[in-house]
């Protein structure tokens, strides 16, 4: 074997290993944030975390191109029809957000959430305590003793600081509101 | 042969790490006992190691520090799609009690102070701001800000007193890429392993030996996103006034919790 072959096998065979290594690890982040608030931190990467999950929503999951155009998940520059409470459909909107939450994932797109079942996704209202990073473009501003508050639909988020910057809880409705 | 001779090196200690590895649980014969493998060793060049000594020494000699990074990352979405994010970020430290960020990024622009014994951390677009009271060491208020505020400083390892230390704290392995010229400097190139992440660092060549890049590959998250950041216009003989760690809020903005997202990713 040649020199050049030699070290040819050392360097593919260390890139195969590297392969076989990351791929091992799998696992895809998830959420609203639009990513990155996390990021960047070497000692504090744990916190940029990732959650397990089967890649099956790609055999069937909605491209995030729409003739031609890619549309931003929480804020679409198109109005879209309120969706009531538990519409089925068997289509996310384009664009989606997804993330994990006590034991679930939770899809956003187009001003509502959704959750899987069966086939199809159920547009239902997110649970208490989940943080998003997004609200809805039609919510209401509440001020409550003093405090800020959004409803949508019939839910109630108030505006806090997380992952880094603003983000909103999904909280029940304030006394006195 | 330039790159030649890196590659070979981090396919060597690769190579030697597999050989090494056992295959399960070691079976003594003598005692009919299994006993745990050992512990691989740590696989650190002593040059990688060498290099960030030198990077902590020139930042720890400073008291005052000014730099600037362009920041990118890329934003995986549940479709695979990737998008590549683009920041500006700029810091000013005042050891061992000041830091000043100021975020510009592609969806908000934002402000985090801390004075010692504050931190305030401000939208300036959403008018929302945050106030919670912090540890007396900037060490100890960047450790406090991830673990209960959810605040994850980007470069946050430079900013501690020994940045060299707390970006070894975890390595498992780390060799010498070779050199590269980053904005007309030269630099020398590391490559640095751990758990879940791999990261590479890109350290200015010379006496003042400041990071001029760092890129970290989030090897636990699918599409294996980068976050990359280009550091420059360093001061490290930066001067502070005591208002550089003050944030004026205007009075329409509103006052909100840090709240820490249990389940977020």
């Amino acid at each position: 074997m040649t020199r050049l072959g030699f070290l040819m096998l050392l360097t593919f065979g260390a890139l195969g290993m590297l392969s076989e290594r990351s791929d091992a690890r799998g696992g895809r982040g998830g959420g609203f944030r639009g990513g990155g608030r996390h990021m960047g931190s070497v000692r504090h990467s744990y916190y940029y975390r990732p959650r397990s999950y089967a890649r099956h929503e790609t055999t069937r999951g909605t491209p995030d191109h729409s003739q031609g155009a890619y549309h931003r998940a929480a804020h679409a520059a198109t109005a879209a029809k309120a969706v009531a409470w538990g519409t089925r459909v068997r289509r996310l909107p384009d664009g989606y957000r997804r993330r994990w939450w006590r034991n679930r994932f939770w899809y956003y797109g187009t001003d509502m959430w959704y959750v899987e079942d069966s086939d199809e996704y159920i547009a239902t209202q997110p649970p208490l305590g989940m943080i998003v990073h997004a609200i809805p473009e039609g919510s209401v501003e509440h001020t409550v003793d003093g405090r800020t508050y959004y409803e949508y639909n019939g839910v109630w988020f108030r505006p806090v600081m997380s992952g880094g910057g603003s983000s909103y809880e999904v909280v029940s409705r304030p006394e006195g509101s | 042969m330039r790159l030649a001779a890196p590659l070979l090196s981090a396919g060597m200690w690769l190579l030697v790490c597999a050989c090494n590895a056992p295959a399960g649980p070691a079976d003594d014969s003598k005692t009919g006992e299994t006993k745990p493998p050992a512990a691989d060793p740590p696989r650190i060049a002593p040059e990688a190691r060498a290099a960030l000594l030198r990077m902590s020494q020139t930042l720890q000699r400073a008291q005052g520090i000014r730099f600037f990074a362009k920041t990118q990352y890329d934003d995986v979405l549940p479709s695979g799609l990737r998008l590549l994010r683009t920041n500006t970020v700029r810091y000013l430290v005042s050891r061992p009690t000041g830091l000043r960020v100021e975020f510009e990024g592609h969806d908000d622009s934002r402000l985090l102070v801390y004075d010692g014994s504050t931190a305030t951390l401000y939208d300036r677009d959403r008018k929302f701001y945050a106030v919670t009271s912090a540890p007396d060491t900037l060490d100890a208020a960047l450790d406090m800000l991830a673990r209960e505020a959810d605040v994850v400083v980007p470069l946050s390892d430079l900013l501690y007193r020994d940045p060299g230390a707390v970006l070894l704290e975890k390595v498992t392995a780390a060799s010498r890429v070779g050199t590269d010229t980053i904005d007309g400097m030269e630099a020398e190139h590391f490559v640095f392993s751990q758990a879940g992440l791999d990261w590479q660092i890109w350290i200015a060549k010379g006496e003042r030996a400041v990071p001029l890049r760092l890129v970290l590959t989030y090897l636990t998250v699918d599409g294996h996103p980068q976050f990359t950041a280009t550091l420059s216009d360093w001061n490290l003989l930066a001067e502070t006034k005591v208002t550089d760690f003050k944030v004026v809020i205007p009075p329409e903005a509103r006052q909100a919790d840090f709240a820490v997202d249990q389940e977020g990713a």
